[in-house]
């Protein structure tokens, strides 16, 4: 039996989420149905985008946009704000592919200026790092919540706040698929415009995610077709998805308090022993908050990619740089962006804890690891 | 104990890294190696971004994303761990870059040699170790058997398929934990295997030529920054015959692809010219030498080493010489000079030689592999 330590891929719902979710499969009507199936249907999607708007620290006005994960949300953000006429787009340099692609499509298909901005070396992306970049004509901002490599909180609230204080017009964003299950999340205290979730990442299945929208800001469609989710996102609602989404959501969010508490002392755990065992190992972001399940651990001198192998190997799954297509692990432009030479990008991994993860689990991620460490070529 | 080295040992509980290309070869070396209940972890090699040289008609060439795809499927269908793991710096270093290198000096590289002993026998095995493997496996058609003093590498059974030619830079440490399952065997039967065991791969066609290279030799250099030098043909007397875009892509005894019209006998490449990028063409008899020297040699039969080893040089050995990979050898006499190099003496027949290929020594019966090095220039 493995032990599931790549819970910021994809969070595996335990069999509590499981029976959250299976109690919605009977939702698979069509909402646009005027008979009573199509009614049970929609009622179930209202009940769902009220569980999420309400979980999530939205206020009664903002909408819920439900779409097929965060890549889909964050694509419409950017693509909207580009069709805007938009003259200034900055965001971190350490956003998600799904942020970075749209926007280097804006700059080159759209005329926009976009402006990435380095981490700081732990990783944060801190408000006086973005300052340089807020100017008075920026129209958007996207800042993650929490990086999905290192697991460092970014200061999304206060950064929002200059941007504002700034730019009138500007409108911000923020991409939080990491930060549900694993931390506080308010959609409301954030002061964001934008907000992207993603159910996978807290234990509901893939394929459903939502995008949250301040009351009173405009956004266009990214996809066209029926008048779906108030004309912002055409095509048959998943209702399924919504509904397992919203039920997850809450559920996680109930029992966040205990959650943050288990991965914590799990992670703390699992980063004291490897101090211990590991001389010059470094842990990425370390100094900055972090969420609780997260571990980017450097071993200089090894391949980060044969280490996830032979972790694998031995019942650990883990995961080093972003997948590409063949399965070959490119090197992390997180890591690269917070500065690192390739060398050192090459020599982590990344360890994130599940929520039921046991003490004993994590002693044994240990010993696996170090007895992988000894068979490997250190330095060589 | 790790499994004994034969193509054909018994299971063992230590697991088997197999080298698996996507082609039918390599799986049909798992799929041997996995019947017989070795614990096996399938690997795939990324060692060139195939973007990189603009591969417009990309004519099928091995270890593409899409022949991952396969080895994937072939691994599922095996029920074994599979990964593909990144060796791209360590082909750009020892391969492309030598590749490039030795056309540039007029001579002919041979990348699947470089490859072989420095990425899949050496890189492979080295990090193999890290996932408790000490054997690795490949689908090429090579046997290898241990005897006493040591391991003997042998052409496989299949001499068309036989590839003990690229394989002449293996040690006996290597010799010692590497398997070729399929070397026992014959391409149809091969074929026939992986029909029988429904593996995906069973009618994919034959990998051809230089994997990284979709196109024109000429083009891939210019491609990748090399420079393209185009040049004169000319005859051994200076006479200008035609005009070529780059050295890059002949090589001497070539014969085909010259597009040279106007001489009554065919003509060769005799020689190439990298200082005024010239190909100097002539006769099939301008290409005849009585002997020829071969450098950096690797000595792999025991006997052979152990003589080596010895120092008293020079001694002399007849033997079989197969200086390319399509060429069946033919009787010469090694010289032995030193432990780094050798001149070879034709007997009754000679081959045509080029400059920066391998020259491979075999027994009499042209059957297991002594020795092999570069053949230098005359």
């Amino acid at each position: 039996m493995s032990i599931d330590c790549d819970a910021n891929a994809t969070y595996l719902p335990e069999a509590e989420l499981q029976g959250v979710i299976a109690a919605c499969l009977k939702h698979l009507g069509n909402p646009s149905s005027l008979h009573r199936g199509g009614q049970r249907a929609r009622a179930a999607l209202e009940e769902a985008r009220a569980l999420v708007r309400e979980t999530l620290g939205a206020s009664s006005g903002d909408s819920v946009v439900f779409t097929s994960g965060a890549t889909e949300a964050n694509n419409m953000v950017v693509n909207a704000c580009a069709r805007l006429g938009a003259r200034k787009l900055v965001a971190s340099a350490i956003e998600h592919p799904c942020v970075l692609e749209p926007l280097s499509m804006a700059g080159a298909h759209a005329g926009a200026d976009v402006v990435l901005v380095a981490p700081g070396t732990g990783g944060i992306v801190s408000c006086a790092g973005m300052a340089a970049a807020l100017t008075e004509d920026t129209t958007l901002v996207s800042v993650m919540a929490a990086n999905n490599e290192t697991g460092v909180v970014n200061p999304v609230a206060e950064i929002a706040r200059t941007a504002r204080s700034r730019s009138p017009q500007v409108l911000t964003h923020t991409d939080a698929a990491q930060v549900p299950g694993k931390g506080e999340l308010s959609f409301r205290d954030l002061g964001v415009d934008f907000m992207t979730v993603s159910g996978h990442k807290f234990g509901a299945p893939s394929g459903i995610g939502a995008l949250l929208i301040r009351h009173g800001i405009g956004i266009s469609p990214l996809i066209l077709g029926g008048p779906q989710e108030a004309k912002l996102r055409a095509g048959t609602e998943n209702v399924f998805g919504a509904a397992a989404m919203a039920g997850v959501l809450s559920r996680v969010g109930s029992g966040l308090a205990s959650r943050i508490g288990a991965m914590r002392g799990a992670r703390d755990h699992f980063e004291r022993l490897v101090r211990q065992c590991v001389p010059g190992v470094i842990f990425n972001g370390e100094e900055h908050p972090r969420l609780p399940n997260t571990s980017s651990v450097c071993i200089p001198g090894v391949r980060g990619d044969d280490l996830v192998v032979a972790l694998d190997l031995e019942g650990v799954l883990a995961s080093s740089g972003a997948a590409c297509s063949s399965g070959k692990p490119g090197p992390s432009h997180v890591l690269r962006a917070m500065g690192q030479p390739l060398e050192r990008v090459k020599s982590t991994i990344r360890i994130s804890f599940r929520a039921d993860v046991r003490l004993g689990d994590v002693e044994r991620v240990v010993a696996a690891l170090a007895r992988v460490l000894g068979r490997m070529n250190r330095g060589s | 104990m790790g499994p004994s080295s034969t193509s054909t040992s018994p299971s063992s509980p230590t697991p088997v890294v197999v080298a698996m290309s996507g082609g039918v070869d390599s799986s049909v070396a798992a799929y041997l190696l996995a019947k017989r209940g070795v614990p096996l972890i399938g690997v795939s090699m990324q060692v060139w971004d195939y973007k990189k040289s603009s591969a417009e008609n990309s004519r099928a060439t091995c270890c593409s994303p899409a022949d991952f795809c396969d080895a994937r499927r072939v691994a599922a269908a095996l029920d074994i761990p599979y990964y593909v793991l990144d060796f791209e710096a360590t082909f750009e270093r020892e391969v492309i870059s030598r590749f490039v290198e030795t056309y540039s000096q007029g001579l002919t590289p041979n990348p699947c040699i470089d490859c072989n002993s420095k990425v899949k026998f050496r890189e492979l095995r080295e990090r193999a170790a890290g996932f408790g493997c000490s054997h690795v496996a490949t689908g090429h058609y090579a046997r290898i058997r241990p005897g006493t003093g040591g391991h003997h590498l042998l052409r496989g059974r299949d001499l068309e398929k036989d590839q003990s030619y690229f394989l002449y830079t293996c040690r006996q440490e290597e010799l010692e934990k590497t398997l070729f399952p399929v070397g026992d065997y014959t391409k149809p039967e091969i074929r026939e295997i992986a029909r029988e065991a429904g593996l995906v791969t069973a009618e994919k066609a034959e990998s051809q030529d230089i994997c990284f290279v979709a196109g024109r030799v000429q083009d891939f250099v210019a491609g990748i920054g090399g420079r393209k030098p185009r040049g004169e043909f000319v005859t051994k007397d200076g006479k200008k015959v035609g005009e070529h875009d780059g050295i890059h892509g002949y090589t001497v005894g070539q014969r085909r692809g010259l597009n040279l019209g106007g001489s009554t006998e065919p003509l060769y490449v005799v020689e190439i010219d990298p200082e005024r990028d010239r190909v100097i063409v002539g006769g099939r008899e301008d290409l005849r030498r009585e002997s020829f020297s071969v450098q950096e040699m690797h000595w792999v039969a025991p006997d052979l080493l152990r003589e080596v080893a010895l120092g008293r040089f020079p001694f002399e050995r007849e033997v079989v010489v197969q200086v390319r990979s399509r060429h069946r050898g033919v009787r010469a006499l090694m010289r032995v000079e030193s432990g780094d190099r050798s001149e070879i003496f034709w007997r009754d027949d000679w081959a045509a030689v080029s400059p920066g290929q391998a020259a491979v020594a075999y027994d009499l019966a042209n059957e297991e592999l002594l020795a092999g090095g570069r053949i230098c220039r005359a």
